[in-house]
């Protein structure tokens, strides 16, 4: 048995390979979730007039990932215009960004979170490893507020992978 | 070339139609992608994802309210996108106060909600919400 116990997240690695990407550090969270398209991953089947379930319906399924930073992360630290998911490449030719602000999206295949166990330990949560066509930014939300007290002006990517991650 | 973060400490104000308001509790900017994972019969793991149109959405919230948006919503007559700007400027947390603006493309932005904009006696705040709909790029400086 193996027990998991995060502190923080120490940072996200997103790019293309693992000598091509940004390493973000300033994490406000990160959020990991399995999303059915059909609601839930299994559901019964049931007889019409019978009681107990004959089986298993079985969804289709992918990962739901939140990343929020506090507040964006630059590949230039001298040019604000700089944000990562506009200027950093995500794919093997070095072309593509996460986000295309006039055209689709292309798929990251260099995703990896570092987090900090209670005891110190780093593990690594591994969402793409040079893999194609399995990982993408769906959506970026930017949240100010100059409300009193406010520490955190939170920029929240959204991402959805289509395969395992792997924890190591 | 240097990698790292950048803090945005407040936001200063808002500029549309050649007005500053300066009056902003809130600022929220949502880059909507209409993604869907594609999936066939009797297969689990998805096969890619159908991309579709992408917009933003802004939202403003005042306190109280500003006439920023006035020439850009009417109840008897379609709304028109916001005339010869749209701007929101913000402060970066160092010490120097560095300013640092987004520019929408004005010409495809529209106003899209206007929320109550409630008045009480004895509160706090008596906010208006405003929220902004964009298509096309945003620059930043």
């Amino acid at each position: 048995m193996v027990e998991l116990k995060y502190d923080k997240v120490t940072n996200i690695e997103i790019g293309y390979t693992a000598a091509e990407h940004v390493t973000i550090t300033n994490v406000l969270y990160f959020a990991e979730r399995v999303v059915s398209v059909d609601g839930d991953m299994v559901d019964e089947l049931s007889m019409i007039n019978d009681y107990v379930p004959g089986g298993l319906h079985q969804n289709h399924k992918y990962l739901e990932l939140e990343m929020a930073l506090d507040t964006d992360w630059l590949t230039d630290t001298t040019d604000p215009a700089t944000r990562w998911a506009y200027t950093q490449p995500v794919n093997a030719a070095g072309t593509k960004f996460a986000i295309d602000e006039d055209g689709a999206n292309t798929a990251i295949e260099w995703f990896l979170v570092t987090v900090r166990e209670y005891d110190g330990t780093a593990t690594t949560l591994e969402y793409a490893a040079v893999d194609t066509n399995v990982l993408w930014c769906t959506g970026e939300t930017s949240e100010f507020t100059n409300e009193d007290g406010a520490r955190h002006q939170p920029v929240t990517f959204k991402f959805i992978c289509l395969q395992d991650v792997v924890r190591g | 070339m240097v990698e790292g973060a950048i803090k945005l400490k407040s936001i200063a104000s808002v500029t549309a139609n050649t007005i500053t308001a300066t009056n902003i509790l809130t600022f929220k900017e949502d880059f909507v992608m209409n993604m869907t994972p594609q999936f066939m019969p009797n297969t689990y793991q998805g096969l890619g994802m159908l991309e579709k149109s992408k917009w933003r959405q802004v939202t403003f919230t005042l306190d109280s309210d500003s006439d920023v948006f006035d020439a850009s919503y009417s109840v008897v007559a379609a709304n028109s996108a916001l005339g010869t700007s749209f701007i929101a400027t913000f402060v970066v947390a160092d010490a120097a106060g560095t300013v640092e603006t987004w520019t929408y493309t004005h010409g495809d932005s529209y106003v899209q909600r206007k929320e109550f904009g409630r008045i009480e006696d004895g509160a706090r705040r008596n906010t208006t919400e405003y929220t902004i709909y964009m298509f096309g790029v945003k620059a930043i400086t």
